[in-house]
C-alpha cells in the first residue's frame, strides 16, 4: 500500500472513529527502497491495532506472533485466546525470546531478504520471457508476491482450472476483493519455490495464458498471432529492463 | 454388517464438495452399524483398497475421476463392488455432448446445441461459423464445458461480444465445449432411486441470474422447494422424462436428472449426474426426505443395491 493510501486510511479511521487491524507479516522483508511506515506509526496507536508474526522472519512452524493494542482490547484478546487454546506453548515462547535476545535475528532477516530478492528477480525475468505482451505485473519492493493482470477476457478462476492440469497453481485475483474485482488478475508467490521451480512454473502459466490469448484471437481477430509472446523474435530484456512493464509498486 | 470403503476427495475441482458428501456418508454408515474405511482418492488408492479389503466401495466422488467412470473401472479391475452406476453409464452421463446426442436420438427433449473441440477453432476456422450458431440459438446463449459438474465454467453470453470470452473460459475445463440454447424458466431436478423417481425439487436462486457453483453449496443462497409446486401433470411428466434419461444412459441405483420448465410448460432435460451431491444442501437427500426416506435409509438403500448387484 502506497504511503498516500496509508495516510488516507488513517485519516478515514480518525474521521469515522473506526478501528483498524493492521496485519503486517511482510513489512520487514524489503528488497529495495525505504520501508514504508506501518499504519500503527502513522496513527500513533489510537485507532490502529498492530499484528506481527514470527512466521516470515523466523519460521512458519513456530506459530507465534505479537499484538500491539490498547489494554482494554488486549484484555478481550486474552480472554478469547484462553477460550481457544488456554495459552501458546511456553517452551516455544521462551525459545523465540532467547533467539531475539541474542540479537542475531536481523542478520537472518537480511539473508532471507537476499534469497527472496533473487527469487523475485527470477520471477520478474520469467514473466518478461513467458507472459504475453497484453499482461502486466507489479515489481514489488517488499513482501512475497507479484500481482499480475491479464487481458480482461481471461478469468483467472477459470484459468486456474486449466493450469492445475499442468500441475501449476496461483491465487486468482478475485480472492483479494469482496466485490468481484480482480477477475483477470493473479497473485504469484515467489518465496516458497526455488529459482528453477519459479522459472518452470511461470513458463507453464505463461503457456496456458498464451493459449487463451491465441484462442481468443482466433475467435475475435482482436489479437493477431504476432501480438503473442514467442511468435516473433523479441530480444531478451537486460537485467536493467526487468519489470519494464511493471505498473509501479 | 459390511466393511465399506468410502472413496472421497480426489483431485477433481469438486474435491471440497466430495469431502463433505463423503463425511456425511461415513456418519450414516457408522450409524447403520457398518465398519467404515475412509479413503481420500490419491496415488495410493489401489494399495489402500487392497489393504482395507472392503466388502464394497461407496463412491462419494464428484466430477473428474469419480463420476466419469475412471474409479469405477479401477474397482472393476480389482474386483471390489461399488455403489451407483457402472463405467459406461458414468461415461455417457459425464460427457454432456454425448448424453445430449443420445437424448436427441431417443426423442428426449434437450435444448438445441452445438459442440466443438478446441481444434475446430484453432485449426478449422470454426469462429467463422459463430454467426450462424448465434442466429440459430438466439441470445442469451449458454456456453459450457462438456464434462464438468456443478456449473463450473458455465457462462451466459448475452450478446455476440460475450461469446469469445465465454468459450475461452469453458475451454479452461475441458477440450470440448458446447453452446446451448438458453431456456428461460424454472430449474428442476428429479432424483431417481432404484428406478423410482423421487419428488421434484425446484431450485429458486435468491438474486443471481444464474445458479452458480457457490450458490449450489452455500446454505441461504438458493431456496429449494420440494416437492416443487407444478401445474397438473407436469410433476409426472418431469419424473417420466428423468426416468427415461436415467434408463437411456444406463444408470444404476441412483442419479439426478436436471431439467428446465419453460414459460410455455415445455420440459427439457439438461443433463444427468451419476453421483449427485450428498451434502447438507444437496438435492437427492432433499428429494428422498420429501419421499419419507431419511438420509441414513437412503445410504442404506444405495448400499443394498450395490451388494445385490454383485453375486456373493
Amino acid at each position: 500500500m502506497s504511503l498516500a493510501r496509508r495516510k488516507r486510511l488513517v485519516e478515514v479511521a480518525h474521521e469515522r472513529e473506526l478501528l483498524v487491524l493492521e496485519d503486517n507479516p511482510y513489512g520487514l522483508l524489503r528488497y529495495e527502497g525505504d520501508p514504508l511506515p506501518p499504519l500503527f506509526r502513522l496513527d500513533g496507536g489510537v485507532y490502529v491495532m498492530y499484528l506481527g508474526t514470527f512466521s516470515k522472519i523466523l519460521s512458519p512452524g513456530i506459530r507465534l506472533g505479537w499484538v500491539v493494542a490498547p489494554p482494554p482490547v488486549l484484555e478481550k484478546i486474552n480472554l478469547g485466546k484462553q477460550a481457544a487454546d488456554l495459552c501458546t506453548s511456553t517452551l516455544s515462547q521462551l525459545m523465540v525470546q532467547a533467539y531475539f535476545e541474542r540479537g542475531r535475528w536481523e542478520d537472518y532477516v537480511e539473508s532471507l531478504t537476499d534469497t527472496y530478492r533473487t527469487r523475485r528477480d527470477t520471477m520478474l525475468d520469467a514473466l518478461a520471457e513467458h507472459f504475453p505482451r497484453q499482461a502486466e505485473w507489479t515489481r514489488p519492493g517488499g513482501g512475497l508476491f507479484i500481482w499480475a493482470t491479464l487481458p480482461d477476457f481471461i478469468d483467472t478462476t477459470d484459468l486456474l482450472a486449466r493450469a492445475l492440469r499442468d500441475n501449476v497453481a496461483f491465487v486468482p485475483g478475485e480472492a483479494a476483493f469482496l466485490d468481484g474485482r480482480g477477475r483477470s488478475s493473479m497473485r504469484l508467490n515467489f518465496s516458497a519455490s526455488d529459482e528453477e521451480s519459479i522459472r518452470e512454473g511461470i513458463r507453464r502459466i505463461g503457456e496456458v495464458v498464451t493459449e487463451q490469448v491465441e484462442l481468443y484471437g482466433t475467435l475475435t481477430g482482436e489479437y493477431r498471432v504476432e501480438d503473442i509472446a514467442g511468435a516473433e523474435v523479441v530480444p531478451m530484456p537486460t537485467p536493467g529492463e526487468r519489470g519494464r512493464r511493471a505498473k509501479g509498486e | 454388517m459390511s466393511r465399506v470403503a468410502v472413496l472421497k476427495g480426489g483431485r477433481s475441482l469438486e474435491r471440497q464438495v466430495s469431502l463433505r458428501s463423503g463425511a456425511r456418508v461415513e456418519d450414516a454408515l457408522g450409524r447403520l452399524g457398518h465398519e467404515v474405511v475412509s479413503i481420500d482418492a490419491g496415488h495410493d488408492l489401489i494399495r489402500r483398497l487392497r489393504e482395507a479389503d472392503p466388502d464394497l466401495a461407496f463412491i462419494a466422488m464428484h466430477g473428474r475421476d469419480g463420476e466419469d467412470g475412471t474409479v469405477q473401472e479401477l474397482l472393476e479391475i480389482i474386483g471390489i463392488p461399488y455403489t451407483g452406476s457402472g463405467v459406461l453409464a458414468c461415461g455417457r452421463a459425464m460427457d454432456k455432448v454425448l448424453a445430449k446426442h443420445l437424448m436427441l436420438e431417443a426423442g428426449i427433449p434437450t435444448p438445441e446445441f452445438f459442440a466443438f473441440n478446441e481444434t475446430a477453432f484453432r485449426e478449422l476456422g470454426a469462429a467463422d461459423a459463430l454467426g450462424e450458431i448465434e442466429e440459430r440459438l438466439a441470445f442469451p446463449i449458454v456456453v459450457k464445458p462438456s464434462s464438468q459438474g456443478s456449473a463450473l465454467g458455465v457462462r451466459f453470453a448475452r450478446s455476440a461480444a460475450d461469446v469469445p470470452a465465454a468459450i475461452v473460459a469453458a475451454f479452461s475445463y475441458d477440450s470440448r465445449v458446447l453452446l446451448e440454447r438458453y431456456v428461460d424458466g424454472r430449474d428442476l431436478a428429479v432424483s431417481i432411486l432404484d428406478g423410482e423417481p423421487l419428488p421434484v425439487v425446484e431450485a429458486v436462486p435468491h438474486d443471481d441470474e444464474f445458479y452458480d457453483f457457490e450458490a449450489r453449496y452455500e446454505i441461504g443462497r438458493t431456496d429449494f422447494v420440494c416437492p416443487a409446486e407444478l401445474p397438473d401433470g407436469l410433476t409426472e411428466a418431469a419424473q417420466e422424462l428423468a426416468l427415461r434419461t436415467y434408463r437411456l444412459l444406463g444408470c444404476t441405483a441412483f442419479a439426478r436428472v436436471d431439467l428446465m420448465l419453460d414459460a410455455g410448460g415445455e420440459l427439457t432435460v439438461l443433463e444427468a449426474n451419476p453421483i449427485p451431491g450428498l451434502t447438507d444442501t444437496s438435492l437427492l437427500p432433499q428429494a428422498a426426505d420429501a419421499a419419507g426416506i431419511s438420509f441414513d435409509a437412503l445410504i442404506g438403500r444405495i448400499l443394498e443395491l450395490a451388494l445385490e448387484r454383485q453375486p456373493a
